[in-house]
């Protein structure tokens, strides 16, 4: 006798119960309704790393602007300096850019980190586990828009005025936060698996710094190189944050919405792909 | 015909999925070594391992559903996936939607914001709106018994005002139907007590339970059905009495797969790995005593646990040779009670006793150092997670620091006859 079959105590409603159509859109597209049905969850986890990331620090919010500065100032120092080549207005061309990439490197690392150590709550708890990468892309967000007013101000010494050109910093910046998201849900959801991706990435970042034209201006690259060079979506990010900056002109619109094309599409294969393995989660050993 | 609103948890056919090539800790080099080797799988045996597998039960609202079976059977899954902590691989599985929440403490808890930030959190990761832990809060406060250290980090907290918090958000949110693996009791003996009333008042309130435990008392006493599980498969699911009497026979019959297990946590995840684990101990006592506290029922109750467990004289058997049987009860405080079992394999007075359970094999050797002074080598090779090995090495230590103790007691009360 099969205690489920010949067991009167298991009468029930089974016939109405069928399987759950499941595919990767429908787990998505579920996600997402989840996200919003948890937003209040969303916003604490924001919120509550925004203000305790730098409490143990003597200077607190103080980095929120010395971050920045302070790594302007060494490559000031490393390249104006010791090799001499720099314009005038060159402290406030490289921070542009830098108070970009770390938008990248800050959103990324901390996704990373987020499904490692909320791991405990992954497996306990139905939450959409998007959240904690979203958690981190929207709290680097709200840096760079800070690091960003820091910017407009350092720059009247200089000479740089703002300009209504400035407030394109919305529009373009969303572009990299949509890039931004995609990366970070791809390289949060693999770390759960592989702890090395947190390592490496360090290293495609510092890689990719350099490869970026953040420290220099994009006509020092060779003309041949050009076309594989300008690939790399930070050459229009840069190159779009700098125009409405020191500029004060519009950006290249075209280049700039080719970019937020791919970012979409980015964006979608990383949640998408966020998605797929988040159910494996909560089964790791 | 009965409506469907009188059923709160319906699973049919229901399977669970481990994908073992997807395991954490895995790092590049472990899988590149795999890749190299030729197979991904084959280091591992199979790629996939079912935890659950066609389960199928009915939950009326009001009842009480206890899951016994041994660790591994996959309780622990079945309350996850009841939970929706992820889908159902195979099956289905409903709870008209309604939310089924597994009762853990300081789940999502940061330990940087204050106990007071850490309710609004910790509720927020169970999914209950800000304006249900409004007007929770005050209440969560006044019964943490924690006052104005709500106003602190909870970094700052004993581990006891932590749980004590823990505990306060997690029975004040009362889910709909309420998951439990193990009955909790935290804090000191009056908390516990108000925390187990508080439970008990849950369970009164929720449309549902499903109650873990490997305590049957406990099973027997509250759940109104009862699904046992075994290897991932429903082994009986009827009438608390008639399946719980099986159960409890079925084990005692199959002792070969029990073993000693000391101090178990709740909640562990499944599926586990083989894990080693030695301690070595010098007692300043002779041999033979130290045998004798292994192996002398009257002389085990005193040290066996770790500290703030009691096993209980009456329950134990020790049928000291090989493949006889080894059985005991521990008791924490007087709330859970943990029955081990096993089978001795080897039995070589005074040199060497091994013990085979569900888990593993443990081997004690002791070694006369002839100085009136014995060392003892456990070797236990056990499955359990990674998790729980901290857990059991901890328990194993306390437990022979008790033993070094009582051994040392003994020796003080022989030197006055």
């Amino acid at each position: 006798m099969t205690a489920t079959q010949a067991d009167p105590a298991v009468a029930g409603p089974f016939d109405l119960l069928a399987p759950p159509k499941r595919s990767l859109l429908r787990d998505a597209w579920g996600e997402v309704r989840a996200t919003a049905r948890y937003s209040h969850l969303l916003r604490l986890l924001v919120s509550s790393s925004l203000r305790t990331e730098n409490s143990n620090t003597v200077f607190g919010f103080f980095w929120w602007v010395l971050d920045p500065l302070l790594q302007m100032m060494v490559y000031v120092i490393f390249i104006g300096v010791i090799l001499g080549r720099a314009g005038p207005d060159y402290p406030i061309f490289i921070l542009t850019a830098i108070i970009s990439w770390e938008l990248l490197v800050k959103a990324t690392q901390g996704s990373a980190a987020a499904t490692l150590r909320k791991e405990r709550a992954m497996r306990q708890v139905a939450f959409p586990k998007t959240i904690l990468p979203l958690s981190q892309v929207i709290g680097a967000a709200a840096h760079f828009m800070f690091a960003f007013g820091v910017l407009l101000v350092v720059a009247v010494p200089f000479g740089i005025y703002p300009s209504a050109y400035a407030l394109l910093v919305l529009p373009i910046a969303l572009v990299q936060v949509t890039l931004t998201t995609g990366i970070a849900l791809f390289i949060s959801a693999l770390n759960v698996f592989f702890r090395d991706t947190g390592k490496i990435i360090t290293y495609v970042f510092r890689m990719g710094f350099y490869l970026s034209p953040v420290l220099y201006p994009v006509t020092v690259v060779p003309d041949r190189f050009r076309p594989i060079y300008d690939l790399n979506p930070f050459v229009t990010l840069f190159d779009a944050y700098r125009a409405i900056v020191m500029e004060h002109s519009l950006p290249d619109l075209s280049s700039l919405g080719i970019v937020a094309g791919g970012s979409i599409v980015v964006l979608a294969l990383g949640y998408l792909f966020f998605v797929r393995l988040q159910t494996s989660f909560a089964k790791l050993v | 015909m009965d409506g469907l609103s009188d059923y709160a948890v319906v699973a049919k056919d229901l399977g669970v999925k481990y994908d073992l090539r997807l395991q954490r800790r895995r790092t590049l080099r472990h899988t590149l070594a795999q890749i190299a080797a030729g197979d991904g799988s084959a280091t591992l045996g199979r790629s996939e391992f079912w935890a659950l597998q066609g389960v199928t039960f009915a939950l009326r609202r009001g009842e009480v559903l206890g899951v016994v079976g041994m660790n591994g059977s996959g309780k622990s899954t079945l309350l996850q996936v009841i939970a929706g902590v992820f889908p159902p691989d195979a099956g289905a599985l409903t709870t008209f939607g309604r939310d089924a929440t597994l009762l853990t403490l300081g789940t999502g808890f940061d330990p940087e914001l204050t106990g007071r930030e850490n309710i609004y959190l910790g509720a927020a990761y169970l999914g209950f709106s800000r304006l249900k832990i409004e007007s929770e809060v005050d209440a969560i406060i006044e019964f943490s018994e924690l006052g104005q250290f709500i106003e602190a980090p909870v970094v700052t907290y004993s581990s006891g005002m932590r749980a004590r918090l823990g505990f306060s958000v997690a029975v004040h949110l009362e889910p709909q139907i309420l998951l439990l693996d193990e009955i909790l009791g935290v804090g000191d003996a009056g908390f516990q007590r108000k925390s187990q009333e508080k439970l008990l008042e849950l369970t009164d309130r929720a449309e549902a339970l499903v109650l873990v435990s490997h305590s049957d008392r406990l099973i027997s006493r509250m759940a109104t059905r009862v699904l046992w599980l075994d290897g991932g498969r429903v082994r009986r699911y009827g009438e608390t009495d008639e399946v719980l009497k099986e159960y409890l026979e079925r084990s005692y019959d199959r002792l070969d797969q029990h073993q000693p297990e000391i101090g178990r946590g709740p909640g562990m995840a499944e599926p586990v790995s083989a894990q080693e684990i030695t301690i070595t101990r010098v007692f300043d006592a002779p041999r033979e005593l130290v045998w004798r506290a292994w192996t002398e029922p009257e002389q085990l109750v005193a040290w066996w646990g770790s500290r703030g467990w009691t096993a209980l004289l009456e329950t134990i058997t020790m049928d000291v040779r090989p493949g006889g049987t080894f059985r005991v009860t521990n008791v924490y405080k007087d709330g859970i009670e943990v029955p081990q079992e096993g089978v001795y394999r080897e039995v070589a007075e005074p040199e060497r006793l091994v013990m085979e359970g569900p888990h593993g094999v443990s081997a004690v050797t002791y070694t006369d150092l002839g100085d009136g002074r014995t060392e003892m080598v456990l070797h236990a090779t056990i499955q359990i997670t990674d998790e729980m090995r901290g857990a059991t090495e901890a328990a194993l230590a306390s437990s022979f620091d008790r033993l070094a103790e009582q051994l040392a007691s003994r020796l003080e009360s022989s030197r006055h006859k």
